[in-house]
């Protein structure tokens, strides 16, 4: 009874505030970005620091809705400058949602939290391919649909690749379009067998998500990621990519394509071991070899 | 099994993260290799290579042990009557 009488003191107290916002609709939506970016920031990354479950589940929930509030005001303002801003923002939200919703589960096969299933990644796709497909702005949230999960992200990169006039922007979007493609092929195979995973991405991402990837023909996936990462030599090798050129990384992926993939020859490995001795790959000629990359984590 | 460390980057540290974590398999350093043709992809990653050298499976990222044993015991299996090393 106690908890009811503060909840109704406190909705009272909200009234006031309410109907001042409502008067306060002069707000630019650079102001009404930034009020809302400020409240965000005040609780991302709430998830890095979680340690349990419980904090983790708290973190993300409290994170989830601002992806959006940010839809919201791209929706609502699509010729201003904040609205690609607001959908990058939603991008991220919805990749950090995701991203701790899949730890959680990597580190202790926990279903919290569940992840993020409101609309806002089928929402951001429709804003961007409606308002801002021939942006020259792009760049940022292209980067953010590189290495998300979500399947709304593939056809709208597509899209992008096929309509914006810039070259620089249709440069980077290839190489993300290769790369989460490329994703994808990988977390396919690593789901072989591993019926655990496929539990998770279900709880994650619902029930469909790993199934309709899995209808996919891999082969066609695989020479699709390749002829994309030869369109990014041959028409954007010179556009800057990290640091780089989206040439200089588009030919690594090719070559690791084309020398390290099965039915390849492993290309030898000449070094040192642990001790010091000389090693090379070539030593167990004969023999079966699991090769394993690590690190320490 | 042949490992291929890719973090350890101070020599000889390598062995002692090694002792550390209880691995027993030879494994190169990252910064002794010669020839760094493989691009070191994101660890983990487990490449399964046959007796004449052919990569016969590929995972970045973190199979099933199950995935793993299987092709490898198959593999074993197809290459054994043909090779006098084991």
């Amino acid at each position: 009874m106690r908890s009811l009488i503060q909840t109704v003191s406190a909705l009272a107290a909200t009234m006031p505030m309410l109907a001042l916002a409502s008067q306060a609709d002069v707000k630019t939506p650079a102001q009404q970005y930034s009020a809302v970016f400020k409240e965000y920031s005040s609780v991302s990354g709430g998830q890095r620091g979680a340690t349990t479950d419980l904090d983790r589940k708290v973190a993300v929930d409290r994170l989830a809705p601002f992806a959006a509030k940010f839809v919201d005001l791209a929706e609502k303002y699509p010729n201003d400058p904040i609205a690609l801003k607001a959908l990058r923002q939603a991008c991220q939200i919805v990749g950090s949602t995701d991203s701790a919703a899949i730890n959680a589960w990597e580190i202790n096969q926990s279903n919290f939290p569940a992840g993020n299933r409101d609309d806002s990644p089928g929402r951001t796709v429709a804003l961007v391919l409606r308002d801002h497909v021939l942006s020259d702005q792009l760049g940022p949230i292209i980067d953010r649909m590189r290495y998300a999960y979500r399947m709304d992200y593939e056809p709208c990169l597509q899209e992008v690749l096929d309509k914006n006039p810039h070259r620089d922007v249709r440069g980077l979007t290839c190489m993300a379009l290769a790369q989460y493609l490329g994703d994808k092929l990988q977390m396919l195979r690593l789901s072989d067998g591993r019926e655990e995973l496929a539990t998770c991405y279900e709880i994650v991402f619902g029930k469909d998500y790993l199934p309709e990837w899995r209808r996919r023909d891999r082969d066609k996936l695989a020479k699709r990621i390749e002829s994309l990462f030869e369109r990014a030599t041959k028409e954007y090798g010179d556009v800057k990519f990290r640091g780089g050129t989206v040439g200089e990384v588009a030919k690594r992926e090719l070559y690791a394509i084309r020398n390290l993939s099965v039915g390849k020859v492993a290309p030898d490995i000449v070094g040192k071991d642990q001790d010091g001795t000389p090693l090379k790959l070539s030593d167990y000629r004969g023999q079966v070899v699991l090769l394993y990359f690590w690190s320490e984590f | 099994m042949i490992g291929v460390n890719s973090w350890v980057h101070d020599p000889g540290e390598l062995k002692k993260v090694m002792i550390e974590h209880n691995i027993t398999w030879r494994s190169f350093d990252d910064e002794n290799i010669i020839n760094p043709q493989w691009n070191f992809p994101a660890t983990p990653a487990f490449f399964i290579i046959d007796h004449v050298g052919t990569i016969r499976h590929k995972w970045i990222g973190k199979p099933s042990e199950k995935s793993v044993d299987t092709a490898l015991d198959k593999l074993i299996q197809e290459v054994e009557p043909t090779t006098i090393k084991k």
